[in-house]
């Protein structure tokens, strides 16, 4: 007995919906086009909150992203690093990036590479930026970190005692430093428990798409200051500091994506009331 | 001596006075027991130590599971070469990212393999999972009752307020996924992150006063 | 492009394309980049641990000894008990001391930030605020923080007096969980989904473009001759009765 083509569509092989989803996310990278995109909230406090950093302030800049994460993160993570690099230049900021895990070492020194801010590239390193490295141990290792950054941190990534590199003079603890910020893929907890709570350190965190509504509450409850929230978020900040990159190459591929994946739980939704309808489920 | 050594009092004590010790620094502003004191500092560090000396146990767990595979020649649950294979590449690895000679972690070798293997791969590891979400949204993520469809709608349109094609549909789109996002989601995130911390403590609670073992349970073949 | 680029743009597009075959199906291409995968993964995450022992703790420690870092790298060797059969309980020590520090320096100030903190800002004005959408807001924040902590707390019977209110409450937080779950939903799917578009990005760049087209082509060619040839093998042979007929 031949099948009807809503229980033709009910059982259709997976392989079909995976190529489906292939072409709606090649497409914008064949056939090139934009989508208007409006700045949210969230982004401009973000964008806002660091645009008027006073002068010389220290801002530690944690990283906290997974190689896996690193995909989705990789435009907010470049967008923020610039904006920082910016406030450098322009209000003598000091900026010092540390990794919390141990995929956040190399990450770094990666892209100050590809801004061409690594030390080999650029003779001024040291003075009023730093990568110092990352901190193991978790929740207890940062805990440490906070109360004497040399003890966990000694060197610099390529072994320079941060005793010898003029950015890191009179920094000595997490009371230094006047605004911390993580990029993270794995949750903002270790940074809220172990910094913001004992010293009311403000703090501003990039965080993945995933875990947006769930850092919502302490953003609204004053332990979070301002919240960049996935590839969105960095497209939008790009477009703010307008420094146009990966994001906002990137974002159009998210609106065929999600439209591929509305279209194929619509074609479902359907398909089951149909079926429904002509009594075969 | 093996025999009070095997007891499991002993680590619930310790697991109860590092705890308690811990929480009593954070609060106490005693010179001697705060979280400034030089006892605290030394604890800390004595436990990160302990975090990062751990390192080894995944790492000797793997090489003992393929080994195994290796020396018995299975072909269950994965054909034996390519148990040798990984060993080979862990082996490679190890060599070139220890802190001897010209190799090391910052190394030319080790950053060839962090930035043309280790960083596309594990990021295409975890975006082969799309996939099969949208496979699963497909087949499972059905309207059948009021509850699915409100769950879908809310999805919907959160989906077209990240994208930015949902603003084509007009401003309605983004308000919208704006106002779910900030008001009724915020608020039930709060109420479960309230949950969680409460579960959290008492899970806490159970475990420094020796309720809660399984922590010490190791493997069946290991355990006593 | 100069060799050692051209081998890395190859490596990074081939252990990518790799990853994704297993979306066709299970193939040895997939076989070789998890396995590659979690060998170089472990020996790397290692290979950073003793690195970082070495530089921070072990030469420090030339210079000057430090006997609290040289107790702890011996207490560390106690969790290496684990493969020890007849003398596995010692590792249970290390495991003690690791997990009482964790939640001691955890929970003491967890207690602020996803306690505290959350119910003095759930604390609102439901009326008044000169703000009619912020009142509504309002009532809206404190109905569902009030009402999914009673659903996941209030575990009674919903019937007599206290019962009966407890389960109204507890409906309205299962919706507005439902809501918040729904949510969720939508922000995995876009952070998938960036996953998916970042490393397609990462093929599509000009030095990987070629690549990415000629290993994909031999890749897809492969796994579709090799799924036509498992049909062939599979179809089913003659009866005995066409066979009599059609010798």
């Amino acid at each position: 007995m031949s099948q009807s083509i809503w229980t033709k569509l009910s059982k259709i092989d997976r392989k079909y919906i995976f190529l489906v989803l292939w072409i709606a996310v090649l497409l914008p990278f064949t056939v090139k086009f934009a989508l208007p995109l409006t700045i949210s909230g969230l982004s401009r406090d973000f964008y806002d909150y660091l645009d008027e950093m006073p002068e010389d302030s220290i801002i530690c800049y944690f990283w906290d992203v997974s190689f896996a994460g690193w995909s989705e993160m990789e435009a907010s993570g470049i967008a923020t690093l610039k904006m920082l690099f910016k406030l450098m230049d322009e209000k003598n900021c000091k900026i010092i990036l540390v990794g919390m895990r141990g995929d956040c070492g190399p990450l770094p020194e990666l892209t100050l590479k590809q801004l061409g801010l690594h030390p080999d590239q650029n003779p001024t390193y040291g003075e009023m930026y730093a990568h110092i490295g990352w901190i193991p141990g978790g929740s207890v290792g940062m805990s440490n970190w906070c109360k004497d950054i040399r003890a966990v941190n000694p060197n610099d990534w390529w072994g320079t005692p941060l005793d010898e590199l003029p950015v890191m003079q009179g920094i000595n603890d997490i009371t230094d430093l006047d605004l911390v910020l993580q990029i993270e893929s794995g949750g903002v907890g270790v940074v809220i428990n172990q910094v913001v709570v004992p010293y009311n350190t403000p703090f501003l965190a990039v965080s993945i798409a995933n875990n947006v509504p769930g850092n919502l509450p302490l953003l609204d409850s004053g332990l979070m200051t301002a919240q960049l929230g996935g590839i969105r978020g960095g497209a939008e900040l790009e477009q703010l500091t307008k420094e146009i990159g990966v994001g906002n190459v990137n974002i159009t591929a998210i609106s065929t994506t999600h439209l591929a994946i509305i279209a194929l739980m619509v074609i479902a939704n359907l398909t089951y009331y149909a079926r429904k309808a002509r009594g075969e489920i | 001596m093996s025999v009070i050594l095997k007891r499991r009092e002993i680590p619930i004590a310790l697991t109860a006075f590092f705890a308690l010790y811990m929480m009593i620094a954070y609060h106490s502003n005693l010179p001697w027991l705060s979280e400034k004191a030089q006892l605290t500092v030394d604890i800390q560090t004595f436990a990160q130590i302990l975090n990062v000396m751990a390192l080894g146990l995944g790492y000797i767990a793997i090489m003992r599971l393929h080994a195994g595979y290796v020396i018995r020649r299975v072909k269950h649950p994965q054909p034996w070469h390519w148990s040798l294979w990984l060993l080979f590449v862990l082996a490679i690895t190890t060599i070139v990212g220890l802190p001897w000679g010209n190799f090391g972690v910052r190394s030319e070798p080790l950053q060839f393999i962090f930035s043309s293997i280790l960083l596309p791969m594990r990021g295409a590891m975890y975006a082969v999972v799309s996939f099969y979400m949208a496979s699963a949204a497909y087949r499972v993520f059905l309207a059948r009752n009021k509850e699915a469809a409100v769950m879908l709608a809310g999805t919907f349109v959160v989906m077209l307020t990240n994208a930015p094609v949902g603003e084509l549909l007009g401003a309605w789109v983004g308000n919208l996924g704006t106002w779910l996002l900030t008001t009724p989601s915020m608020g039930g995130m709060r109420g479960i992150r309230i949950c969680g911390a409460l579960g959290t403590l008492i899970l806490a609670w159970r475990m420094i006063t020796g309720r809660e073992t399984g922590y010490l349970r190791g493997a069946a073949e290991e355990g006593d | 492009m100069t060799l050692l680029e051209t081998i890395t743009a190859f490596t990074t597009v081939f252990g990518i394309l790799c990853i994704y075959s297993y979306t066709y199906k299970d193939n040895p291409f997939w076989k070789w980049a998890t396995n590659t995968l979690v060998a170089g993964y472990i020996g790397y995450s290692a290979c950073i641990n003793i690195d970082w022992l070495y530089k921070s703790i072990l030469i420090p420690m030339t210079q000057k000894m430090n006997v609290i870092h040289l107790i702890a790298l011996l207490a560390g060797l106690l969790w290496y008990f684990r493969f020890w059969k007849k003398h596995f309980y010692i590792y249970r020590y290390a495991l003690a001391i690791s997990v009482g520090s964790g939640i001691g320096i955890t929970i003491a100030k967890t207690t602020r930030s996803n306690i505290t903190a959350q119910i003095a800002s759930t604390m609102l004005r439901l009326y008044g605020t000169g703000d009619l959408m912020g009142d509504f807001n309002n009532i809206i924040i404190v109905l569902a923080v009030f009402s999914t902590m009673t659903y996941f707390l209030f575990t009674v019977e919903h019937k007599g007096a206290i019962g009966t209110p407890i389960g109204w409450i507890s409906k309205i937080g299962r919706w507005m969980l439902i809501i918040t779950f729904g949510v969720s939903f939508g922000n995995v799917i876009n952070s998938r989904m960036a996953l998916l578009i970042g490393t397609v990005y990462n093929l599509t760049k000009p030095e990987h473009s070629t690549f990415f087209y000629a290993i994909g082509a031999i890749i897809l060619i492969y796994l579709i001759g090799t799924d036509l040839r498992m049909r062939e093998k599979s179809e089913p042979a003659l009866t005995t009765n066409e066979q009599r007929v059609n010798p």
